[in-house]
């Protein structure tokens, strides 16, 4: 039996419309007698497709099936579960899609029959930040994770330079030990000596220039040839991918003024664009990686990173260099932004050129640094 | 260098390997090498230092060797400290240096820079 009397009443109407919740009367039975406009935007539903219909129809299962037991329940044992309290639920829109919502119930009565006030209030908004939140939190675990693989590399190397000087100083016991004698076996073994010791002092190298890698360091800024950088981050990239067979090519401009940069922060971008060039070309038919350094401009030098590999689709370009923006699967997306605000702190620009399907462009600026101008420029 | 007396270096190096090798080579220049494990086994063997040079790393348990070399030099102990360090940490490398030693080598290093060093701390 619909309730006409509370409808006429033009208060109550205003209540209803305006009430930014979603309000819902039911019966002892399950039947909806009141539905808002707030629950029209909700469910999508308009009221004349609701009214008269079991309040379940608005439900996703498993609780659709089981609202009509509820209501009986609570009719026979008078025991509340939701009655007077309120309850995370989910509800079901006329498009089939669900949505969370917070659902509070009172009971009450009207005419001498039981009726059920539901409000509904809609969670959609908070759960997308909450996610959004775990997302970031995921994110800066993983980060400070690669951050505690830089500290025990740190450790990592200390431990090997302790082998390494213990081989090196044999070495220079042993060559020193066999040094007086003169016959040609003598004289074999101790020029592999001499290799073994190159290679050993080589190895130390390697790891000073990891461990300064991903030490946390104040920014030194010194005048810096960029070909030679590049020369030496080229060596350091293929520190364990010589097999992969990739052709380098390196036009660098030997007229090219020296740069004033942080030269570890500079290669750490120079090491990032090659590594990703890398990486983009492991499936490549061609692979080849080219490095240019130029003076388009007098008071910039200019490198450019390219590879043949499958190039940026367009959708990741206007976002490219903002942070966990990735084309890798296991990439966490902050290398880039990370390039970005290097870069532009030491007055320079880095952007991209190439298309999808030419391979990936990579250019930075750096301010030159001529000796007649002071450092600080 | 002619000398009588045959030159002295205390090696003080918790890493086993590291102290072993280091007197390896010494011992090839004809220098007497004492080893000690840790900067207090030094300190309780060895009263009053005869001439020569302490080679020390930095980063060691219990006592680093920062410590040991502002303990030496409160002792007015005149020994030529060179340090030998396998990690990059600037500002103990900093402090080293302001303390006054002979010099401060990166590991591993080699035969030649090991031995100007102890030449140098030696012509003291």
């Amino acid at each position: 039996m619909p309730i006409a009397s509370a409808k006429s009443d033009a208060l109550f109407q205003t209540l209803m419309q305006t009430a930014v919740d979603g309000i819902i009367v039911i019966d002892n039975t399950g039947t909806i007698q009141i539905y808002n406009a707030a629950c029209e935007r909700l469910f999508g539903f308009h009221s004349d497709e609701v009214v008269g219909q079991n309040v379940k129809m608005l439900m996703p299962e498993p609780y659709r099936a089981e609202h009509d037991g509820y209501i009986a329940h609570h009719r026979e044992t008078g025991v509340k579960r939701i009655i007077g309290i309120g309850r995370n639920v989910s509800g079901q829109r006329k498009n089939g899609t669900t949505f969370p919502m917070y659902l509070s119930v009172g009971e009450g009565e009207l005419d001498g029959r039981t009726i059920y006030v539901g409000i509904i209030h809609d969670l959609t908004e908070r759960e997308h930040a909450s996610r959004r939140n775990q997302e970031l939190q995921d994110e800066l675990l993983h980060v400070s994770r690669l951050s505690a693989m830089g500290q025990m590399s740190a450790a990592l190397a200390h431990e090997l330079n302790q082998p390494l000087t213990a081989i090196l100083n044999y070495l220079t016991a042993t060559r020193r030990t066999l040094a007086a004698h003169e016959d040609p076996q003598t004289a074999r073994a101790l020029g592999y000596i001499d290799k073994a010791s190159q290679q050993t002092t080589r190895a130390g190298q390697i790891i000073r220039q990891l461990r300064e890698f991903v030490e946390k360091r104040e920014t030194v800024r010194t005048r810096q040839n960029l070909n030679v950088l590049v020369e030496e981050t080229i060596a350091l990239a293929f520190v364990g991918a010589a097999d992969v067979g990739i052709k380098v090519h390196k036009q660098l401009d030997a007229s090219a003024p020296p740069v004033l940069i942080d030269k570890i922060q500079i290669g750490q971008v120079l090491l990032n664009l090659i590594r990703n060039s890398m990486e983009a070309m492991q499936t490549a038919p061609q692979r080849e990686l080219t490095i240019e350094t130029s003076v388009a401009d007098p008071d910039f030098v200019e490198f450019i990173v390219s590879d043949t590999g499958p190039g940026l689709p367009p959708e990741i370009l206007s976002r490219l260099f903002q942070p966990f923006v990735t084309t890798k699967e296991k990439g966490m997306g902050i290398g880039l932004s990370i390039c970005q605000t290097i870069v532009e702190s030491h007055g320079g620009r880095i952007w991209t050129s190439g298309s999808e399907g030419q391979g990936a462009r990579f250019h930075v600026t750096l301010p030159s640094s001529r000796a007649d101008r002071p450092a600080g420029d | 260098m002619e000398s009588a007396e045959r030159k002295n270096v205390y090696v003080v190096d918790d890493d086993d390997a590291v102290r072993d090798s280091v007197r390896a080579v010494l011992e090839s220049f004809g220098i007497d090498v004492r080893d000690f494990r840790s900067a207090s086994d030094f300190l309780a063997r060895v009263p009053q230092p005869a001439h020569g040079c302490l080679l020390l790393d930095l980063h060691m348990p219990h006592m680093g060797g920062l410590e040991l070399l502002e303990l030496i030099r409160q002792r007015g102990w005149n020994l030529p400290v060179i340090i030998l360090t396998g990690r990059g940490d600037e500002q103990a490398k900093e402090r080293a240096l302001r303390a006054g030693v002979i010099a401060l080598l990166d590991k591993p290093v080699e035969e030649s820079t090991l031995m100007r060093a102890v030449d140098r701390a030696f012509a003291r």
